[in-house]
């Protein structure tokens, strides 16, 4: 079973279409993950049927007893997230947003009133769709925990893919480079950036296949928009053989692909894209 | 006022924004302070190419042993994160989960930890001919971005401060729209964009910070309306797609000087703002 990631650094330049495209053109049993928790937009592309969400769980939230509690405020100074705050009653109040479960108020409070509950930070499923299982999930707003929902997934993806048969599991990441991307890219056999011509994009995708040889893990490149600018493209292009990463596939730019994707239609039913992308599937399987 | 450009979705033209609206109000002589705040991939310093006058070691504290260690495993137990796990005679910190909260501090009887600077990565201040200018740069390997974006938004003070943003709706992007008069939500016209803008506005929603919605690229995809509408936020300004823009991106200029026509744009979108502040 090989495991290839798809990441951009630069968030915009095509992950998601271009992931869901490439499961489509893919003939061989595989199972998709989509480990963009944060803004998970797989399941927008790849219709099916969802079996029940199940809770992500992750640390816990500090809750007071209030027939303990002596008002002392004792845990709002001491709080290193701010996260209790005095109440207009002068009572200590625990915002859930702000605290992190660390449990410094119950080491602080003389009268033992707290308790620290499980924390549900978000929900994941596997959906049934025709090109093969779709593991995807929804971190909850403004949480602190994607990386570890990532984890979650990531295993959940590799279970299906065992259970299954599946020779390759196809992982959508997040944009940036950090922890949520470390979750996303550690242990895989091949990591494809998805780039578009530009100094933004360019700055960003050194970044990124730097922190791939951090990780020791090859890396190709798709080359998306790729005639919107020849003299950006033509940097780009130096950039990737520079760092010794291929490029698997240039795609032009169309503006029938945004109509698309309002749509909810992928890349692949652009007139033109089907050859395109299946040129690509082929040079990274050849890769990996 | 503090004004945060932020997204859900990546790639609909933050930075675009960003640095436009800071060129806008310099040259109407306005006192501004450009933040870029996606310390993960920071791209504003491409388009405003700023003289870098100060950087800074951005640290966060994560606790070393500095004394005795009987291996109790004390600071093991308190440690919610599991980032710290007692040996025979030390410890061992796994310094990417570590949240900082002294726990392990507090709960060791001899007294022997002690929280140490680590280094995540850059805190960078410059000018940009009359722009204040700020950034961090995060260390390629290092996880832990939320500390840095925490350093940087702390760092800009002003009149008129812009903060671009990280895309997402998790603890990045709340960092760095926490505190915000108000926050600019830029968009596309795609079924990505207009649900990872409903993600961003519940954001706003928790943070208290009033949203509006600039829709970018307007005539390229459909028609968003009503998922825009449904949101609750306001859309106070649209920009068509003009593949001038794009070019002068791809290249590095700045489009507002460059692009006929793209100044009027921003100058619409900076009245909404300071627009916004007045209404709330």
């Amino acid at each position: 079973m090989k495991q290839i990631v798809m990441l951009s650094g630069k968030g915009g330049t095509g992950k998601t279409s271009i992931t869901a495209s490439l499961a489509r053109v893919a003939t061989e049993p595989k199972v998709i993950v989509d480990a963009d928790v944060d803004a998970a937009n797989m399941a927008i592309l790849l219709p099916g049927d969802d079996e029940q969400w199940r809770p992500f769980f992750a640390g816990t939230r500090a809750v007071i007893d209030y027939e303990a509690c002596i008002n002392c405020l004792t845990c709002v100074w001491e709080c290193p997230f701010k996260a209790i705050r005095e109440s207009k009653d002068f009572r200590p109040v625990v915002d859930e947003f702000d605290c992190e479960g660390c449990g410094v108020c119950g080491q602080v409070c003389p009268t033992n009133a707290f308790s620290f509950k499980p924390h549900q930070a978000g929900t994941w499923t596997i959906r049934d769709t025709k090109w093969g299982p779709l593991v995807h999930a929804a971190l909850n707003v403004g949480e602190d925990n994607s990386g570890k929902l990532v984890a979650q997934v990531r295993q959940e993806g590799r279970a299906q893919a065992a259970k299954t048969g599946a020779d390759y599991v196809l992982i959508d990441g997040p944009p940036g480079i950090g922890c949520p991307v470390h979750a996303a890219l550690g242990g895989t056999d091949l990591v494809i950036a998805v780039t578009e011509p530009g100094v933004s994009a360019q700055h960003d995708l050194n970044r990124l296949l730097d922190l791939a040889g951090w990780f020791k893990i090859p890396a190709a490149i798709i080359l998306n928009k790729a005639d919107l600018d020849p003299k950006a493209a033509q940097n780009l292009l130096k950039t990737a053989e520079d760092k010794g990463a291929k490029i698997v596939a240039k795609i032009p730019f169309m503006p029938e692909v945004p109509m698309a994707l309002s749509k909810g239609i992928p890349l692949i039913e652009v007139p033109g894209m089907q050859e395109i992308l299946e040129n690509c599937w082929q040079e990274i399987k050849e890769l990996v | 006022m503090r004004i945060a450009i932020a997204s859900g979705k990546g790639g609909t033209g933050k930075t675009l924004i960003a640095t436009s609206l800071a060129v806008h109000w310099a040259k109407q002589g306005k006192a501004v302070t450009y933040v870029d705040a996606d310390v993960e991939e920071p791209n504003g310093h491409l388009f405003l190419r700023p003289t870098f006058e100060k950087t800074t070691r951005h640290t966060v504290p994560v606790p070393r042993l500095a004394g005795f260690c009987d291996g109790c495993a004390k600071c093991q137990d308190a440690c919610a994160f599991n980032a710290i796990i007692a040996l025979k005679e030390r410890v061992q910190v796994f310094d990417e989960l570590c949240h900082s909260c002294g726990a392990c501090v507090n709960a060791c009887p001899h007294n022997s930890l002690k929280l140490q600077p680590r280094e995540l990565g850059d805190l960078r201040h410059g000018m940009a001919k009359n722009i204040n200018f700020i950034d961090g740069l995060l260390d390629v390997g290092e996880a832990r971005a939320t500390p840095l974006i925490e350093g940087v938004v702390e760092a800009a003070d002003g009149e008129l401060v812009i903060i671009d943003s990280p895309p997402g709706a998790s603890c990045p992007a709340v960092t760095a729209i926490r505190g915000a008069d108000v926050a600019v939500l830029i968009t596309e016209p795609t079924l990505f964009g207009v649900h990872d803008l409903d993600l961003a506005v519940q954001v706003c929603q928790k943070l208290n910070v009033p949203p509006i919605i600039v829709l970018n690229r307007a005539n390229l995809g459909g028609d968003m309306m009503d998922a825009i509408k449904a949101t609750g936020a306001p859309l106070v300004a649209q920009i068509d797609f003009d593949p001038q823009i794009s070019v002068a991106t791809a290249r590095g200029e700045l489009a507002i000087d460059v692009v006929p026509g793209f100044a009027d744009a921003i100058a619409n979108i900076a009245n909404a703002i300071v627009a916004s502040e007045v209404v709330s």
